[in-house]
Formats: C-alpha cells, sequence, structure tokens
C-alpha cells in the first residue's frame, strides 16, 4: 500500500508538473489613467499620467508614463512634470498574485521593497457601476491611511489591479478614495503576448519589507526637516503618497 | 479508489466544525485550472458577492463559509474558459467538507484582438486640440460646418469664416493638405460630417512652414481627418422637394488618393442657403471678399438693400446653383498644382418697406419707401495654383486667378408718391498673378520674396425710368437717367523679406515696393422727352488716382518663454501720391514721408493667463471712393458726391487684453478694451429732402474716437456634457456729421451687445441649445439722448431621439426688434430625420417659418432719425429629402 501511494504520489509530480508548463491563462494588458492629488497640507504630493498593467491570474506587472503637468496647488505650490513614455526597461512594480507579494523599487537606492502585508479585507457592497462596457461592483475598505471605494468586474476574473490594490473577485477597473487624493480609472484594456516575471531579482539588491521600509522612511523625513540649507530656506518631503508614510501626529 | 481520497488528505487544510467547508479541484479537460475565480453567493442574493476566493497553483480551492448556510451557488471564471456556477441545495451541517469539482470547457469563440478604449472627448498634445466628434455630434449635422459650430473653442461666423480661440483661422487642411485655399468655405459648407474622423485645431500654426524658427507662429489653423474607407472616390447625393416648389439638391464628391485630393460639389437650393464663398447679399462681407478687400474696385451704385437681423435661412428668397472643382495633384514629391474651378449663379428676391421720421434742427418730415427687387448675380471663378519645393531650402509658388461677375439688378421703386423703375448692370472682371518664394538659407536666417500684380475693373449702368431732374429751372420732364460708373484698379506690389534669429531675439528686414492706380468715370445723363440729353460736368468723374510706396520695415521681437514677449515693427513708407481731375482741371500731388511704428507687449501673469498690450500709429491714404467731386447718382434717390483732399488720416490705436486660458478645463475668458483715436476724418454733410438724399463725404481736422469693452467666455463642462459660450460688448463712439446745413454736431453712440449660448451634448434622449441675443443702442446728440432702442432675440432648439433611427428637432426663434414695442416673432422649424441601419440612405421631412411669418419688421435709428423697416420672408414650407450616401 505504502508504495502504491509513494509511486501515485511520483506520478502525480509528475503531472504537476506537466500542468505548471502548459500556460492557461491569458495575459491581459490594462492601462489605467491616473490622477493623484494630495493637497491636505504641504506635505502631500501629486502625479498625472497613465500605468499600464500586464497582468495573468497568476501574476502582474505593471509600466508608469506621465503626463506633461504643471498644477498650482493652494498647499503643496506649483507642480510641474514633464512627460515620458513607456520605459520598457525599467517596470514601476510586480506582483505574485498566487502568494500576496508586492515587489518594487524604494527612493532608497539601495534596497527594493517586497511586501507581503498589504492585503486588505474590502468589503464588497450591493452598488454597480458600468465601466468601458462592463458591469462592476463596488468594494469598500481601508488600505494604509485612506478610505477607499473600489470598482471591479468578474468579467475578467483576474483577481488583481493597480499597485497594491487585488484580492477582489475580479479587475479592478477604478479606484477611489474617499476624500478624492486618489484616482484610478481603466481606460483601455486589450490583449497581451507579454511573458511575465520578476523583473527585480536579478538586480542583486537587499529586500526590505514594508515596516522596514517605514522606519527607514520616517528617519529620513527627520533628517530632512532639520536640514536647512540657507536662511529661510527649508526642503519639504511629502509625508504621503498613495500609502501613508507619515501620519498627521508625525508617527 | 484509495489513492485517490489519499491525494485529497495530502491537500486537505483544517475545516470548520460549525460552518460547511467547500472544496475542490477546477479543471479542463483533465488539466487543472490554476488562479480561476471562485464565487459564492446566498441563494436569497443572487447579485451579491459572499465569499471568494481563488485556486492554486494546482488548481486547488477551499472556502470555509462564514456562517451555516442551506444553499448556495458558486461560480467559477477563469479567463481562458467559460464560466460555470453550480448550486448546492440542502448542504448538511456538521458534515464533512464538501468536495465540488468543476470541469471547464472551452469559450465558444475565441477573444478577438478587443481593444476597448475609452474615446476622451477632446485630447489635448502640444498645439493640437484633437476632438471626437462623436462627443458633440446631436445627429442633424449634415456637413462639416455643422459640426465645427459644436466643438468648444471653434466660430463659426454667419459668412462662414471659422474662428479658433478667438483667431480667424488661416488654413482649412484635408488629411494634412490645403485643398481649398482661402475659399475654405466650400469645403466646410459641403463636406459630409460623415467623412470626419477627428477635427484638430492647431495653434501655434506656421503658414509657410520652412519658416519654422524664425517667426514666432500666432496663427491658428483647422485640419479635418477623414475617415479611411476602403474607396478612394466618395460622396453623397440629396435631394429635396416641398410645396410651393421649393428645391434643395446636392452632390459632392470627395476623391483622396496618394496623388490626388479632389472635391466636387453642386448644388441648386430655393430655400435660401448659401454653399459657397460669395455672398451677394450686400451687407455679408463674404469670405472670398475679405482676402481680396485691397485688390478690389468699388461700386458706387446701390444693388438693393438685403440686411436682416434674422438668419439668411429665413428671409434670402434665392434661385441658387453653385457647382465647385477643388483639385490638387501632386506630381512628384516637390511639385503640387492645384486648381479651384467655380460657376455661381443665383436669383434674389425681396421687397424692401421703410417708414422713416426724420427730426432735422427743428425740422419734421416723413419718407416713405418701397422697392421690389430682382437681383441676378452669375460668377465664373478660376484658379491655378502651381508650388515647387525645389529643395528642403527652397520653394517656390505661383498663384493665378481669374474671376469674372456679372450682376442684373431690376427694381420697381416707391419714393413717397413716385414710382420708378431700376436697373442696373454691374459687370467685374478680377484678374491676380502672385509669384512667390521661400529659401531658407540656414538654421538662422531665411529670404522671401513675392511679387504680384492684380487687376480689376468694375463698370455699373443704370437707368432710371422715370428719371430725376438734374438741371436748373427746366420744366422739361425727364424719361429716365443713366448713370454709368467705373471704376478701375491695377495693383502691382513686390516684397523681400529677410529673417534672422539670434537665439531669443526674432528679426525681420521688409524692403517692398508698391503701386496702385484707380480711376474712375462717371457720367449722369437725363433723357428728356423731346429726345434731348441733358448733362453737366457736376455730374462728371474722370478721376485717376494713384500712389506710388516704396518702404523700408524693421520688425523685432523678444521672447521669453513663460514670462514676457515683447515686438516692435518700424515701417518706413515714402509716398508719392497723385489725384487728377480731368473734368474739374485739378490736379493734387503730394509726397510724404510717413512713420508707422506698431509695438506688442505680452506678459504672462501665470500658465494659464497673460496680457497683451498693443499699439499702433498709422497714416493712411484716403480711399478712392473719398475722392471724387463729381455727382454720382447711386440709387433711385440718392447722390454722393466728396470735397477730396488728400490728406493722410492719422490713427492711434490702443489695445490691451487679458486672456486665460485653461486648457485641461476648456475653459477660456477674455477681456479686452480697444481704443482709436484719429486726429483727422472723413465726416458726412447729408442733405435730406422729400424727394432726394445728397450726402458728401469731406475731411475735417477734427477728432473722431472710439472705446469698446470687449468679453468672450466659454467653457466646456464635460460631466453634463455642457458648453457655455458668453460675449458681449459695450461701444462708445464719438463722431460728428452735418445735416441739412446744420452746424457740426456731437454725435455719440453706445451699443451694449450681449449673447449667450448653452449647449448640451448629452448622450441621452434630448439635445437641448439655447441662444439669445439683447442689444441696446443709444443715440446722443450734442449730450442729449435722441433716440434709443433695445431688442431681443432667444433661440431655442431641442432635439429628440425617438428610437434608434429617428430623430427629431424643433426650433424655435423668438424675436422682439424693438422692445419698447408688441410687436414679436415667433418662428417656429421642425424636422423629422430617418437613418436606416445601413446608413446609406437618410430621410428627412424638413418644416420651416411654421408660424407663417409674411414679414419681418424692424427698427433703427441714428442720430436724427427714425426708421421701421420691414422686408419680406420666405413663407412657410414643408420638404421631403432623400440623401444618398456613396
Amino acid at each position: 500500500m505504502k508504495e502504491e501511494i509513494r509511486v501515485m504520489k511520483y506520478k502525480l509530480l509528475v503531472l504537476l508538473l506537466f500542468n505548471i508548463s502548459l500556460c492557461y491563462s491569458q495575459t491581459l494588458a490594462i492601462d489605467y489613467k491616473f490622477e493623484l492629488a494630495d493637497d491636505k497640507d504641504e506635505y502631500g504630493f501629486s502625479g498625472f499620467g497613465i500605468v499600464r498593467l500586464i497582468t495573468d491570474s497568476s501574476k502582474s506587472i505593471s509600466y508608469v508614463k506621465v503626463t506633461d503637468t504643471i498644477v498650482s496647488f493652494k498647499n503643496i505650490g506649483e507642480t510641474i512634470q514633464k512627460a515620458s513614455e513607456f520605459d520598457f526597461s525599467d517596470p514601476a512594480e510586480y506582483k505574485d498574485l498566487a502568494s500576496n507579494e508586492y515587489y518594487s523599487r524604494t527612493i532608497f537606492p539601495k534596497y527594493l521593497l517586497k511586501d507581503n502585508t498589504y492585503m486588505v479585507a474590502w468589503t464588497i457592497t450591493e452598488n454597480y457601476k458600468e465601466i468601458l462596457g462592463y458591469k462592476c461592483q463596488q468594494a469598500v475598505g481601508h488600505y494604509r491611511g485612506r478610505d477607499y471605494t473600489l470598482y471591479f468586474t468578474t468579467a475578467i476574473p483576474i483577481q488583481s489591479g493597480p499597485k497594491r490594490f487585488d484580492g477582489l473577485p475580479g479587475l479592478i477597473l477604478e479606484i477611489t478614495s474617499n476624500e478624492g487624493a486618489i484616482h484610478y480609472k481603466a481606460i483601455k484594456i486589450q490583449k497581451s503576448n507579454e511573458v511575465i516575471e520578476n523583473p527585480f531579482n536579478k538586480l542583486n539588491l537587499l529586500y526590505i519589507n514594508w515596516d522596514q521600509f517605514i522606519n527607514a522612511y520616517k528617519d529620513y523625513f527627520k533628517r530632512i526637516t532639520n536640514y536647512v540649507p540657507e536662511q529661510d530656506t527649508a526642503i519639504i518631503i511629502p509625508k504621503r503618497g498613495v500609502e501613508v508614510f507619515i501620519n498627521d501626529n508625525n508617527e | 479508489m484509495n489513492n485517490f481520497y489519499c491525494f485529497i488528505i495530502i491537500f486537505c487544510t483544517s475545516f470548520n466544525l460549525k460552518a460547511q467547508t467547500i472544496k475542490g479541484t477546477v479543471f479542463h479537460e483533465n488539466e487543472p485550472v490554476p488562479f480561476a475565480s471562485v464565487i459564492i453567493r446566498k441563494s436569497d442574493n443572487l447579485s451579491s458577492i459572499y465569499q471568494f476566493t481563488k485556486t492554486n497553483n494546482e488548481g486547488f480551492y477551499q472556502i470555509d463559509l462564514k456562517e451555516p448556510l442551506d444553499s448556495i451557488w458558486i461560480e467559477v471564471n477563469s479567463l481562458a474558459f467559460e464560466s460555470q456556477i453550480k448550486h448546492l441545495s440542502s448542504i448538511q451541517k456538521n458534515k464533512q467538507a464538501i468536495i465540488l469539482n468543476f470541469n471547464l470547457e472551452n469559450k465558444p469563440t475565441e477573444l478577438e484582438e478587443v481593444v476597448i478604449e475609452k474615446e476622451v472627448p477632446i485630447r489635448i498634445k502640444n498645439d493640437t486640440i484633437t476632438y471626437n466628434p462623436e462627443s458633440f455630434r446631436d445627429g442633424t449635422e449634415r456637413v462639416v460646418e455643422d459640426l465645427l459650430k459644436k466643438l468648444p473653442g471653434i466660430k463659426v461666423e454667419e459668412n462662414g469664416e471659422i474662428k479658433f480661440k478667438g483667431k480667424s483661422i488661416k488654413k482649412f487642411l484635408l488629411d494634412g493638405d490645403d485643398l481649398f485655399s482661402s475659399q475654405y468655405t466650400t469645403g466646410s459648407k459641403n463636406l459630409s460630417v460623415e467623412m470626419v474622423e477627428k477635427v484638430q485645431a492647431i495653434e501655434n500654426f506656421n503658414e509657410n512652414p520652412m519658416l519654422k524658427g524664425l517667426v514666432n507662429a500666432e496663427d491658428v489653423a483647422i485640419n479635418i481627418q477623414l475617415k479611411k474607407g476602403k474607396t478612394d472616390l466618395s460622396g453623397d447625393a440629396s435631394l429635396s422637394y416641398g410645396i410651393q416648389d421649393r428645391y434643395n439638391a446636392s452632390v459632392t464628391g470627395l476623391l483622396i488618393n496618394k496623388k490626388t485630393k479632389g472635391f466636387l460639389t453642386t448644388t441648386y437650393n430655393n430655400i435660401g442657403n448659401n454653399y459657397s464663398p460669395y455672398d451677394f447679399s450686400s451687407e455679408i462681407i463674404s469670405l472670398s471678399q475679405t482676402n481680396e478687400k485691397e485688390e478690389q474696385a468699388k461700386t458706387l451704385i446701390s444693388q438693393g438693400g438685403f440686411y436682416s437681423q434674422l438668419e439668411n435661412k429665413y428671409h434670402r428668397i434665392n434661385s441658387n446653383f453653385n457647382s465647385e472643382l477643388n483639385l490638387l495633384y501632386k506630381f512628384s514629391s516637390k511639385i503640387t498644382a492645384k486648381t479651384n474651378l467655380g460657376i455661381y449663379d443665383d436669383r434674389l428676391i425681396r421687397t424692401n418697406k421703410s417708414y422713416t421720421e426724420y427730426s432735422i434742427n427743428d425740422e419734421q418730415f416723413v419718407i416713405n419707401e418701397i422697392e421690389d427687387i430682382i437681383k441676378k448675380p452669375r460668377l465664373y471663378n478660376a484658379n491655378v495654383q502651381l508650388s515647387n519645393k525645389v529643395n528642403d531650402r527652397f520653394i517656390w509658388e505661383y498663384i493665378g486667378k481669374a474671376n469674372y461677375q456679372e450682376i442684373d439688378f431690376d427694381s420697381n421703386s416707391l419714393n413717397n408718391e413716385v414710382v420708378q423703375k431700376n436697373k442696373v448692370k454691374t459687370t467685374k472682371f478680377f484678374v491676380k498673378q502672385d509669384f512667390n518664394f521661400t529659401n531658407r538659407i540656414d538654421e538662422n536666417s531665411a529670404v522671401t520674396g513675392i511679387v504680384f500684380y492684380s487687376n480689376n475693373r468694375a463698370p455699373q449702368e443704370f437707368t432710371l425710368t422715370p428719371g430725376l431732374n438734374i438741371e436748373e429751372n427746366t420744366t422739361n420732364e425727364v424719361i429716365s437717367n443713366n448713370q454709368y460708373s467705373r471704376f478701375d484698379k491695377e495693383t502691382f506690389k513686390t516684397k523681400g523679406e529677410y529673417y534672422r534669429s539670434f537665439n531669443k531675439v526674432k528679426l525681420k528686414l521688409i524692403a517692398g515696393y508698391l503701386s496702385i492706380n484707380n480711376t474712375l468715370n462717371s457720367n449722369l445723363k437725363a433723357n428728356y422727352t423731346d429726345g434731348t440729353v441733358y448733362t453737366d460736368r457736376l455730374y462728371q468723374n474722370s478721376m485717376n488716382y494713384k500712389y506710388r510706396l516704396p518702404n523700408v520695415a524693421l520688425s523685432l521681437s523678444y521672447i521669453k518663454k513663460q514670462k514676457y514677449a515683447f515686438g516692435i515693427l518700424l515701417n518706413n513708407q515714402y509716398y508719392d501720391i497723385a489725384l487728377n481731375d480731368e473734368i474739374r482741371n485739378l490736379n493734387r500731388e503730394e509726397e510724404k514721408f510717413v512713420f508707422s511704428p506698431i509695438m506688442k507687449f505680452q506678459y504672462v501673469l501665470n500658465t494659464k493667463s497673460n496680457l497683451v498690450a498693443t499699439y499702433s500709429y498709422n497714416e493712411i491714404v484716403p480711399s478712392e471712393e473719398n475722392l471724387f467731386e463729381g455727382f454720382v447718382l447711386t440709387g433711385f434717390r440718392s447722390f454722393r458726391n466728396n470735397s477730396p483732399n488728400i490728406s493722410f488720416l492719422n490713427t492711434h490705436t490702443y489695445n490691451l487684453n487679458y486672456i486665460y486660458n485653461d486648457v485641461f478645463k476648456v475653459t477660456r475668458f477674455s477681456l479686452s478694451f480697444n481704443h482709436t483715436n484719429r486726429n483727422n476724418n472723413y465726416f458726412s454733410r447729408n442733405t435730406i429732402n422729400l424727394d432726394n438724399t445728397f450726402t458728401n463725404l469731406f475731411l475735417l481736422k477734427a477728432g473722431n474716437r472710439d472705446y469698446s469693452l470687449n468679453l468672450d467666455f466659454e467653457r466646456y463642462m464635460h460631466f453634463i456634457r455642457t458648453t457655455l459660450q458668453i460675449n458681449g460688448s459695450y461701444a462708445l463712439s464719438f463722431d460728428k456729421n452735418i445735416v441739412n446745413n446744420s452746424n457740426l454736431r456731437d454725435v455719440e453712440t453706445r451699443l451694449l451687445f450681449i449673447n449667450g449660448v448653452l449647449r448640451t451634448s448629452f448622450k441621452s434622449k434630448f439635445y437641448i441649445e439655447n441662444n439669445f441675443s439683447y442689444s441696446h443702442n443709444d443715440f446722443l446728440l450734442d449730450n442729449r439722448s435722441q433716440n434709443q432702442f433695445s431688442s431681443f432675440n432667444d433661440t431655442f432648439k431641442i432635439i429628440y431621439k425617438i428610437g434608434s433611427d429617428f430623430k427629431t428637432n424643433v426650433a424655435t426663434n423668438f424675436v422682439s426688434p424693438d422692445l419698447s414695442k408688441n410687436n414679436t416673432y415667433l418662428f417656429l422649424d421642425s424636422e423629422l430625420r430617418y437613418t436606416p441601419q445601413n446608413k446609406r440612405f437618410q430621410y428627412a421631412l424638413i418644416m420651416r417659418n411654421l408660424t407663417n411669418n409674411k414679414k419681418f419688421e424692424t427698427v433703427s435709428i441714428s442720430d436724427y432719425s427714425k426708421t421701421i423697416a420691414s422686408h419680406n420672408l420666405l413663407e412657410r414650407y414643408i420638404l421631403g429629402s432623400v440623401s444618398f450616401r456613396f
């Protein structure tokens, strides 16, 4: 009996290996238009452009391009952004959907981010909306400092989305933070032939997790805030990105 | 069997004793499907997702239900396969985990390369704004002009002139090619809107692309991107016929291929439409006239007043045939030839009535006029253009044009109690030759040259029966008058320009020579019943007015990007003028050096707004129509002459303009203040009595000035798909005149005008547009108000989409020409359109002027008179129309 089981295990293993090499998943490329404008106080930030998410059911990779923008905000002043094109040799982020791991660069040149604590238990509501011809259902939740309203569609059963938004039974097509600072919206969906793989592993840099990143950022913020290059001059760096790094009580 | 259960045990995870666990494997043709979505829905709420998970790399899933349930629905989705839903009913509690496997099937059809892209209505890239026509159309647009009127930022004037951001467009391109040259209304009024893929409005446009970088490109242009069809030739034909014998027929053809671009249009209509670049209703200056204003010979004899406050479609009673061919052929990548040929034939009918009360110098009297007019213009036009781009640095171009017009004017007039017949025959012949070249010497400099010659003559013959007596102290009866008047104008121009750019400074040096020769020959005869003819040199002209003008100009401009810009043009002209009057044997000559500067300063306040200030000073020579001394009979009761004086007219012009432009929010606001101050000017001396009006223009060293404030606002609100446009102006003008031997009177005119348009392009069943205008005129004499009146009109249009094929629209136009009177007009138009699915045919039922307004009465005032005038309108008609696209 035991021997039979062992043999069976090996047969299954071979079968499994065979399965993995076959590619069932179809790959899609989704373009999202993003408008980020956090002007709550002078430690906010802004960004305008397009993020291209190339994903299949098990992994995603994204590229970002920004648009020519000159915006004048009340609190964060004037921000100028010069247009750039997609740089397919420099992806912005990679996600392993099977293990819910998010990889990206950080502002610290020697460190890469490997974040596996970003998962949010989104609450699916009964509200619906149509985006790009798909019927989307609403989900709400709180993610690292902001409350969000998301719209996903089960018609595209890929449990992914831009940035660290995923974990819903369908592709996320729109993300809006309730106070209005974060907005991502899908504008184009097409098939893709790209083979997705983790671009950061080969960089031979150290990985840090989210908690380590936050601690390092807080140190950096304290250093910069105390640095006064000239009299009456101060350098201001943001306290928040999509995620809140440092909250209002400076924690 | 045993092994199978072992397999399950290996991958087993813990299960909840209270609520059920559902697990299984998702297969496709015996292969596991990884990362498929598994969604649980409760039976009492099928639309809501209760719980969800996904299969792992081995195709296995497991869900622990949050609460014990009796029945659930489980849905499995995977992008590559068909979704599957299974129903689990009567689930027993405390059972072992429920195993539910799925075997997915192939999707019935392969996903085609589906690109779902949300088409944005407006895309802005650098200097080009691209409009997506589908977002702005309401479905009633037939030609490109109808669509352009709906695009925010673009305005189409009554004569067809297209303006973008307040500036007139320099070019109307089709897929980048300039097929129509300056007569682009042929394209905008006839090209079907179904051919348009996108409309691009280009700013910072360089009319001469070879001068790129050397001039500050401030022009604007429109480029129509055409739909790429399967064939080179496309077009449409339409025929409409209605009660009272109304016709509207048109055939247009568009030919596009690598070497050729051609556009042919032939139209006939008698419902008041004008599809051509010409306009013979006197008051509207057509596009073709605007471009050749300087070279055209003047005509003194009136050919009917066709002015109306209403739109052409209500009052223009015509019978118009127009055919135009525009052809562009690229012989090679260097040589392009273009030709435009046109024939225009029309018959315009109108009855004008006017009742004028004069109060001049304590004298009051009334003049009553009625005129029944038939005006038949015929026009033949031919343009030829050849351009040769010899190499990347040198291009030359030749343009030749010939234009022949014949206008037959007939009218029966009533002047108080005198009944007369008027007959005017005008023939115009215009020839133009233009040769120009551009040589781009190097990156920083270029040279252009132009040689231009034009010749225009416009003889007119006017017969008035019975005639007016022009001889003093005679009792002879005048059977008829013959007034002959002919202006000839010959223009020769040559100019060389040198461009040089140094970093931020751009320099332009101009040297030119202009020679203009005007002649006027006119004489007025009175034919008596006994066969004799009387004429006098008082009523004759043999005038020659010519001037030669060499000039040298220097232009400098400096731009500090995003900050400010400064430009100055110093023009030095040397005038050599001669005016000869052979009848009165008077010769006047003048030589003068004139220095005219133009300065422009622009300051950028922020990325969205800037301030522009301009100042110019100019001395201009008088126009030839203000220099003839002999009387000319210009109508059945009007005479015209001048007290000639070849002094220069000095004008100072000031302008201050604030412009706010938010490109992302499509909001535009402009406020401008203008002031023109003339040190001397022509003033009119009018002598009006019951039978005749004599107008004499004379030059006076008295001032004449005007001020005006203009406001322009436009905003497109995408969330409610609404465009709002408001423009208003307030103008003050200080002038002088002499009426009936009065002293020189100070006349002040105040004019307030407000216009607002609201347009929604919501993709729902309704489309609404409302356009209102209000104007208030005030005439003051010696600071006391003499005459004033206000008028108001409002057009409301609503379009309703009945089904997918039917559209109906109703438009009402409410006009109150004089707000102090109860005399108001309501016009009602309606249309029903049917477009079957294949879109090749379209059927329409058009109803115009349903309230059957037969005549329109308006009021106009001056500082010494008040006129109640009326003219007839196109009566109510219903048209049935069929259009076919190929």
